[in-house]
């Protein structure tokens, strides 16, 4: 019931209990009723105008990292005996100095300007709302306006900074880079032995052969490193990132931001596909620009109802095949025709897989139940998982309660052998 | 501040009433409404926004009962104008509860409460005046200031509606 209603009511039941019972002092009691309402209304404003201007310390920040809002509102209208200024501010984002909001009075062409610091999720957020709500001092007229501000934030997931991934897909683009090439040529790695060459250093003379064979010089080939296309495929399924009122995505996506740094880093060319509430496609690109894109890009990502990876596309002209996917995802058994598909179109596959069994049991009580279920699920993944490895898919089953770094470490830093399967 | 004075205002005024029902043989009355005083004061500690629009009903029905019932005009006054304060109070401190709290509303409270107790000064006043003064008037002057009063809460009525 608003104050206005409230005290308008008593009065008029006042009034009615007066004439009813024919009492002046009933009647008398209405009265000051009456002074308040009227100088409550009296005083109420009229329209709020306000002009809001906010300053952000930063644009886009890491995850946990505060970042100071300064709001500056003019009043450029009548004056407002009380007024209610709120930055709206989404629920994932969270005041930790100052508050969003101020209770002030602000005379005509006067203004207030405060500063409070707030930091979030990951994730982009839009602050472009400040609510005024203006009253009277006895607060019963109440206007509230909704005032238009520029401001923007990405929360950008933590980027883990990996030393290296060893990758081998069988396509390779032409500048020199850090990803064996399959071909002879300047390299460090040893890779065949051929005629020697006039021009080739007397160093890459292998001795050894030449002595077996006295009919002529050999010298060693090695083997070219180049850059090639790496598509990073990010599965945002809420069917298999979340567990009850557990996600297991935002550990998909801090792995997506490592690989996506570590292979950008090598010079290599990375493209982002994203299959979650939106399907959307960061198109490929080298460098610290197409870093920043793409974590830009991972800040705003959210989860959706997609059941299965049934509309993954890849375009050849974005990613040729026999060039690198990388796929970030938890899987379910019904992935596993998609990613033999990846293979039968000559795409070598790197998957990197957080393990829901052991993310969904830690919030699960360890009853004697959840045990056998554990274990049933966990051999049901295993198998999955092998059967993944049959087709030549390199897989890395990652145990979130793991850091990220240790597991990239043990398992993707190691030279891959060439896989067996697919073409 | 304006914490203290809504509690010390509000029991006072419930306070007066009951002693107002006390002194013209109703204690039974006056234990009622001090067994509501008791829920209201409980009802605000746990922040119920209901409960402080409840007990200015409830406490002007009790004043409103006590006129009727000849009680002392000299008690249930001054308890009328201590509940309005009251609830008043109650309504600036939900609205304090939503500003910063280190932020300084000193000067916002008191242009309120000085406001507040200038409005219920006047109220007084026209209260006074309309115990004191009596006016005979022809049925021509009573008829005008019947239509008088009819247009003005007509366009208070539409005023709030507009607002609303």
């Amino acid at each position: 019931m608003s104050r206005t209603f409230a005290v308008t009511l008593l009065t008029f039941l006042l009034v009615l209990c007066a004439l009813v019972f024919i009492s002046a002092p009933v009647l008398a009691l209405a009265l000051p009723l009456v002074v308040y309402l009227l100088v409550g209304l009296w005083k109420s404003p009229g329209e709020v105008d306000l002009q809001v201007t906010r300053r952000m310390s930063a644009g886009r920040v890491q995850l946990d990292e505060a970042v100071t809002v300064t709001l500056n509102v003019k009043n450029n209208g009548a004056a407002l005996e009380e007024v209610l200024l709120e930055d709206v501010l989404h629920e994932n984002l969270e005041v930790t100095e100052g508050s969003s909001r101020r209770l002030v009075s602000l005379p005509a062409g006067g203004s207030v300007a405060w500063t409070y610091s707030l930091r979030g999720r990951r994730g982009y957020y839009m602050l472009h709302e400040v609510r005024a709500t203006a009253s009277d001092l006895f607060g019963l007229g109440r206007v509230s306006s909704i005032l238009g501000t520029d401001g923007q934030l990405f929360i950008l997931p933590p980027v883990l900074r990996l030393r290296r991934v060893s990758i081998r897909p069988r396509r390779t683009r032409v500048y020199s880079g850090t990803i064996p090439a399959r071909q002879g040529g300047p390299g460090v790695e040893f890779f065949d032995v051929r005629d020697y060459q006039p021009g080739d250093s007397s160093r890459s003379i292998n001795w050894r052969v030449t002595a077996r064979h006295p009919q002529g010089l050999f010298s060693n080939d090695y083997e070219q490193e180049r850059v090639v296309d790496v598509g990073i495929i990010l599965d945002g399924r809420l069917r298999t990132n979340e567990f009850g009122s557990r996600s297991i995505f935002e550990h998909s996506v801090m792995a997506t931001a490592a690989l996506a740094d570590v292979f950008l880093s090598t010079g290599n060319r990375v493209g982002l596909f994203f299959y979650g509430q939106q399907v959307h496609w960061t198109l490929p690109g080298y460098g610290k620009m197409q870093v920043e894109r793409i974590l830009h890009d991972l800040s705003r990502l959210e989860m959706g109802h997609w059941q299965a990876f049934t509309e993954l596309y890849i375009p050849k002209n974005l990613f040729p095949s026999r060039s690198q996917l990388v796929v970030v995802s938890p899987l379910v058994a019904d992935d596993f025709r998609t990613m033999a598909e990846f293979r039968s179109k000559g795409y070598a596959v790197l998957i990197v897989s957080p393990d829901p069994v052991t993310f969904e049991e830690a919030g699960l009580p360890g009853m004697e139940v959840v045990q056998l279920a554990r274990r049933m699920v966990r051999m049901k993944r295993e198998a999955f998982l092998r059967r993944l490895r049959g087709i030549g898919i390199q897989v890395v089953d990652w145990d979130v309660s793991q850091p990220f770094e240790n597991v990239a470490v043990r398992e993707l830093e190691r030279r891959q052998p060439v896989l067996r399967g697919g073409r | 501040m304006t914490r203290y004075l809504l509690f010390a205002s509000n029991l006072l005024g419930f306070g007066l009433t009951a002693l107002a029902f006390a002194s013209g043989g109703k204690p039974w009355l006056a234990a009622v409404l001090l067994l509501f005083a008791g829920f209201w004061v409980y009802a605000s500690l746990r922040r119920w926004d209901w409960s402080v629009t409840l007990g200015l009903f409830v406490a002007y029905g009790f004043i409103a009962a006590g006129f009727l019932l000849d009680l002392s005009p000299a008690l249930l006054f001054p308890a009328a104008f201590l509940l309005l304060a009251g609830w008043d109070l109650s309504g600036m401190q939900a609205r304090l509860r939503l500003a910063d709290p280190g932020e300084d509303t000193t000067p916002l409270q008191v242009r309120h409460l000085l406001r507040l107790v200038l409005t219920l000064l006047v109220g007084a006043g026209f209260v006074w005046a309309a115990l004191t003064l009596h006016l005979k008037l022809s049925f021509e002057w009573t008829a005008l200031l019947a239509i008088l009063v009819a247009f003005g809460l007509g366009r208070l009525v539409s005023r709030l509606l507009k607002r609303a």
